[in-house]
């Protein structure tokens, strides 16, 4: 392919030879450095391809074993540039087209947003357009790592922030604090404890930091002292000299039993599309939007879906034009019943979505006790589950007054 | 060359596990179905229709018989030939 492309854009020729010693005529070419290709005979003649370079250099070889040549077909850029050579139009046209698409790079077209969860991806774009770096701003405006630094000031929980421009794509990397509070600087410096914020069991317990209060086997409540932020140190004779406060750090683990209670109707209305609809398609320059059809409400209840498309010169290349269809699809309300086999799947999908929820939590399920059950209009699931999870939160250590020995 | 340096000299391409085409001189053909034919280090053409191509090597002579038969590329060094190839035959 790229072969393909460099031999058009040099130019070559289909020639045609008639000579009384063709073979000695390629041999001689050959000798010289003529690449020739695409060889075959044409009853009396034969025909190849010869790039243009080469061709002013076969006078000598024709000279030499008395051919004639004749040039059939020629293609390539220096044979269009000829060709067209009085279409003034059409190569400013060119021109101007490059020009343009030049202009525009020197934009940024794109801000993508990665790796946001806590922080939506439209409130980082709201802070970055009131900091004026908004879409169609000029690169050599942006400044990567004052845009990093904005959005580190402004939103705390962002703990690293990458911002990278890329042809007309600015591309903002984030990583957030997925505990924020644990984590704080500020609070991780302060002497704390760790109380209990389950009623359960201890399973396991690492204590990193601190003196533990409680080991595993031993049955704590809400609210229990698990790990103590306070040291005591003593004497030889067992007496307390001074206190030191400690962060206290643990991993403690506590089995409980957590309840659960889901129940729906066992009726209810979907939404019935009747496979009507109108589409009808849309151009965007900028925010300017030109839609064609008409924008009136085609049915009594609708629901309208967008499809967008971006135009991309590259791949991280957006201009500013994006075209899509509109269409507005006919549904009415439905009222369905589930039967009581449909009923308890759903209410087993919901149990799957909590339990799924609980594991993404790093929470271990032990023993599952929850019973469906349905009464003609409702069905509810409930039960209790046992659960061993991770427990614990700091409060800040009270501080004594060192005795008097 | 003697029969002795000749004997001396395979022993030496064969020991040091030169390829024989950059120790002899020797053309490498290569055959890729029956639509293509690929000759390397080859001294010229000496017949060339569409039913028969004829090439002499540094070693004897190869000829090419088939039907449609046209060069792809001819180089210096290298040259393809395609078409439908019905016999490949050496001679002295």
């Amino acid at each position: 392919m790229i072969e393909k492309l460099l031999q058009y854009k040099n130019g070559y020729v289909k020639i045609r030879l008639i000579s009384p010693k063709p073979e000695r005529f390629l041999n001689l070419c050959s000798r010289q450095g003529i690449l020739l290709s695409q060889i075959r005979p044409a009853g009396e003649t034969w025909e190849m391809q010869i790039s243009l370079k080469d061709f002013f250099r076969l006078k000598p070889v024709c000279k030499k074993t008395h051919s004639r040549i004749h040039v059939v077909k020629r293609w390539g850029l220096p044979f269009f540039f000829y060709r067209n050579k009085k279409r003034k139009a059409f190569f400013i046209g060119i021109f101007l087209c490059f020009a343009l698409v030049i202009f525009l790079s020197q934009f940024v077209w794109r801000i993508q947003v990665e790796g946001n969860y806590y922080n939506t991806t439209q409130e980082i774009l709201k802070f970055l357009e009131e900091k004026d770096v908004r879409h169609g701003i000029p690169k050599k405006e942006i400044n990567c790592a004052l845009i990093s630094a904005m959005i580190r000031e402004q939103f705390p929980d962002i703990t690293w922030v990458s911002a990278r421009l890329s042809g007309t794509n600015l591309s903002i990397t984030i990583q957030e604090n997925e505990n924020p509070a644990s984590s704080d600087s500020g609070q991780e410096e302060a002497p704390s404890s760790i109380v209990s914020n389950l009623e359960g069991t201890i399973v396991k317990m690492i204590t990193r930091q601190g003196a533990p209060q409680v080991q595993a086997g031993d049955f704590c409540e809400k609210g229990d002292l698990l790990v103590l932020g306070r040291l005591d140190i003593k004497n030889d004779s067992q007496e307390v000299i001074r206190y030191d406060y400690v962060t206290s750090d643990a991993d403690i683990y506590i089995r409980h039993t957590c309840s659960y209670y889901d129940s729906f109707p066992l009726s209810y209305e979907k939404k019935s599309f009747t496979g009507n609809e109108k589409s009808r398609p849309f151009f965007q320059i900028f925010s300017l939007r030109a839609e064609g059809g008409s924008r009136k409400k085609q049915y009594e209840k609708e629901d309208t879906v967008t499809q967008t498309r971006n135009l991309y010169l590259t791949e991280n290349f957006v201009l500013p034009f994006s075209y899509g269809t509109i269409v507005q699809k006919e549904y009415v309300m439905e009222k369905v019943t589930y039967t009581e086999e449909e009923a308890r799947k759903k209410a087993q999908e919901n149990i799957q979505i909590y339990l799924e929820k609980l594991l993404d939590k790093g929470v271990e399920i032990c023993q599952n006790n929850i019973e469906i059950q349905t009464d003609g209009s409702f069905c509810t699931a409930k039960g209790t589950l046992q659960v061993i999870e991770k427990a614990g939160y700091s409060v800040p250590v009270e501080k004594m007054e060192i005795p008097d020995t | 060359m003697g029969k002795k340096r000749r004997k001396w000299k395979e022993h030496l391409v064969s020991s040091m596990e030169i390829p024989r085409d950059l120790a002899y001189r020797e053309s490498i053909i290569r055959i890729t179905g029956r639509k293509q034919l690929t000759i390397e280090n080859y001294k010229g053409i000496q017949i060339f229709s569409s039913q028969q191509t004829v090439v002499t090597l540094n070693q004897g002579k190869v000829k090419i018989l088939g039907k449609d038969l046209e060069i792809q590329f001819y180089m210096e060094n290298e040259m393809t030939v395609t078409g439908f190839i019905s016999q490949v035959i050496f001679e002295i």
